[in-house]
């Protein structure tokens, strides 16, 4: 029977081969060399065509793959996608009248591949049926809606004052080891509870190290994430032009899940790498440098990119998909010229700062200057009600930081709202890869702006509110899905939080004085 | 500034049009000392290539290449020759080469185009569709 099945499929695949008696343009190598090659010929190519170099072993090993990116008078300049080590002088380059195009579809769901679509994983290949191309116009004006649904990323600093929606593009921005990838990893996991409306992801890794990235996708195994996900990498050691196709065909990927009506999720880790390779490769090709050495359109490679993440009207699928793209800065440098590009094509940031991170407050979020400009748009009453609350007690906590010195010389007014800033900054810490699901959030926050946490020492709130998620967990399910359901926080379920938080203070009391 | 070896064999080709062959030869002596005065004199290969690129195309009369794997007898290369004056609306000059490598059927080069019909590349095409 096995058999049988393989040599059907064998036959299928010799049927669809068909003869090709045509012409094809070529032309011959005439430079090569650190990834990009210079063509003689080649004189109806388009510009972005795939183009196929017959090089040395391309029988034995496969065609090697370029893209026609400089059309000029006598010659073509084009990026290699691949080895250049095979390519000779004189070689034959063939036109293949495609532009780049990538395998996108269901089947790419729990693999790792590279931005060309071959598998990086070992599961064999992708049986994807459908191919897309990389660079795609964005949506229009008219087939878009306004974002009116929140993405959850499970992180109660950003879920509360800084939320996201579903068609939004959020920037992190921080300095090195700030915890970006942190939050972007535990957005992931956090979409697996959205089974109502679920959240299709793509995480792309633009220049990072492999063991990094083996280390992200064994995270998201184990939560169970890669059920959702698709790796595209693109790591350090790949040449510069596959690091500059990997956001686009992460992108693919994810437009094809927003063209279905569904919606999705696509991180570029980092656009920093992103924009060196795109300068590596300008540069080759003698392209005229600006400001910092990158080429004069690297804003239209960030922003063409940016553009295609939209939230789809219901005429056109309702679809969406959310990008949260990444820039690393240096010494916080939020001025240098590839953040503020791209700060200026988001529809807000989010600031990580190192000093922070340092002093305990992970995730390093500097609410004060973060921005979403979606804002409570994309937040689910419930949340609505007690975030902003939350927000005008950390930033009246903000400014008296400075009186915290003086310690007991203060009015009561102020200690106690010193003190309340206190208790709220504990609170939206957060340990990694332990995103919260939002009505446990909003009972949390309430929590906290209502004043529950006033009597409960400052070292002991994270473990009151590991305590508290347990007591929910355990006594009021019902409680904690109706909530959910509702999305709103209704007298009904108000009366039962209340209770809630009242007994599970009560018991926390007790179990710490047994100690 | 810098010219390229195109411009070069263009304006001695536009230059030279419709002179008697005496002052052809003046015209190139004095081509060839401008060359020398550029710095360029290490073009001229390049640009002997693209001056008979220019008159070829002139002259109306494109050259093709055919590569087979066993000689072909001269009526056999008469009508591919003609086949291709109907593709190319010229008149083909075709020059034959056997190459064994290819193991049958025939490769066409002509100008920037080619028509790969070899049993070599179909073996080829036939693998990379097998192996995915």
């Amino acid at each position: 029977m096995n058999t049988d099945y393989i040599i059907e499929g064998l036959k299928e695949k010799i049927r669809g081969l068909k003869a090709e008696t045509k012409f094809q343009n070529i032309g011959r190598v005439v430079k090569v060399g650190d990834g990009v090659s210079q063509i003689e010929g080649l004189d109806k190519v388009m510009a972005g065509e795939m183009i196929e170099f017959s090089g040395k072993n391309s029988a034995v090993s496969g065609a090697i793959y370029g893209v026609a990116l400089n059309l000029e008078e006598d010659l073509v300049g084009a990026v290699v996608l691949g080895d250049t080590s095979n390519i000779k002088e004189g070689d034959l380059v063939r036109t293949t009248g495609k532009i780049l195009q990538v395998p996108v579809g269901e089947a790419l769901l729990g693999r790792v591949v590279d931005p060309l679509g071959n598998p990086l994983d070992g599961k064999g290949a992708t049986e994807a049926k459908k191919f897309s191309p990389i660079e795609k116009q964005a949506p229009g004006i008219i087939e878009r809606e306004s974002v009116n649904y929140p993405l959850q990323t499970g992180v109660k600093a950003i879920d509360s004052m800084i939320p996201i929606g579903r068609g939004q593009r959020e920037l992190i921005i921080g300095d090195r080891q700030t915890g970006k990838t942190a939050l972007v990893i535990d957005t992931i996991i956090n979409q697996a509870g959205e089974k109502a409306k679920p959240v299709y992801c793509v995480y792309v890794a633009i220049g990072q190290k492999k063991a990094k990235i083996a280390k992200i996708v064994a995270e998201l195994e184990k939560a169970g994430a890669m059920k959702y996900t698709t790796v595209v990498v693109a790591s350090a050691s790949e040449p510069a032009s596959i690091l500059y196709l990997a956001p686009f065909s992460g992108c693919a990927m994810a437009e094809y899940f927003r063209d279905k009506g569904m919606d999705s999720l696509v991180i570029y880790d980092d656009l920093s790498k992103h924009a060196w390779a795109y300068r590596e490769i300008s540069l080759l090709l003698r392209r005229p440098s600006g400001r910092e050495a990158y080429p004069g359109d690297v804003f239209y490679l960030h922003s063409r990119l940016l553009e295609r993440a939209a939230k789809l009207n219901p005429k056109n699928g309702g679809g969406s998909l959310t990008a949260l793209p990444i820039i690393e800065t240096h010494a916080g440098d939020v001025t240098a010229y590839i953040p503020t590009n791209v700060i200026s094509i988001t529809d807000g940031q989010i600031f990580l700062e190192t000093d922070l991170f340092y002093a305990g407050i992970r995730p390093a979020l500097n609410v004060g200057i973060s921005v979403s400009r979606v804002g409570s748009a994309a937040q689910t009453k419930a949340m609505k009600k007690v975030a902003g609350r939350l927000r005008l007690d950390l930033a009246q906590f903000r400014e008296l930081a400075a009186f915290m010195q003086f310690g007991s010389d203060l009015d009561e007014a102020t200690r106690k709202r010193i003190e309340q800033g206190k208790r709220l900054t504990e609170l939206l810490k957060q340990p990694q890869y332990e995103p919260i699901p939002f009505e446990k959030q909003v009972i949390a926050i309430y929590a906290g702006v209502n004043g529950y946490l006033e009597d409960i020492a400052l070292e002991k709130i994270s473990e009151f509110e590991r305590f508290l998620y347990h007591e929910l967990e355990t006594k009021e399910g019902e409680t904690l899905e109706k909530l959910r359901r509702a999305r709103e926080m209704t007298p009904e379920i108000e009366e039962a939080v209340k209770r809630a938080i009242g007994e599970a203070k009560e018991n926390f009391k007790v179990s710490n004085s047994a100690l | 500034m810098k010219i390229n070896p195109k411009q070069y064999a263009r304006s001695l080709v536009e230059a030279a049009e419709g002179v008697s062959e005496k002052e052809e030869r003046i015209l190139t002596e004095r081509f060839l000392e401008i060359l020398e005065k550029n710095n360029d004199l290490k073009k001229l290969p390049k640009i002997i290539l693209e001056m008979e690129k220019i008159s070829e195309a002139k002259s109306g009369v494109k050259k093709a290449r055919l590569i087979t794997a066993v000689e072909l007898s001269d009526g056999a290369k008469k009508e591919v020759a003609l086949k291709l004056e109907n593709v190319f609306k010229r008149k083909i000059e075709l020059s034959a080469k056997v190459v064994p490598e290819i193991l049958g059927g025939m490769i066409i080069e002509a100008g920037n185009e080619i028509l790969d019909v070899s049993t070599r590349a179909t073996i080829n095409r036939f693998k990379q569709a097998l192996s995915v």
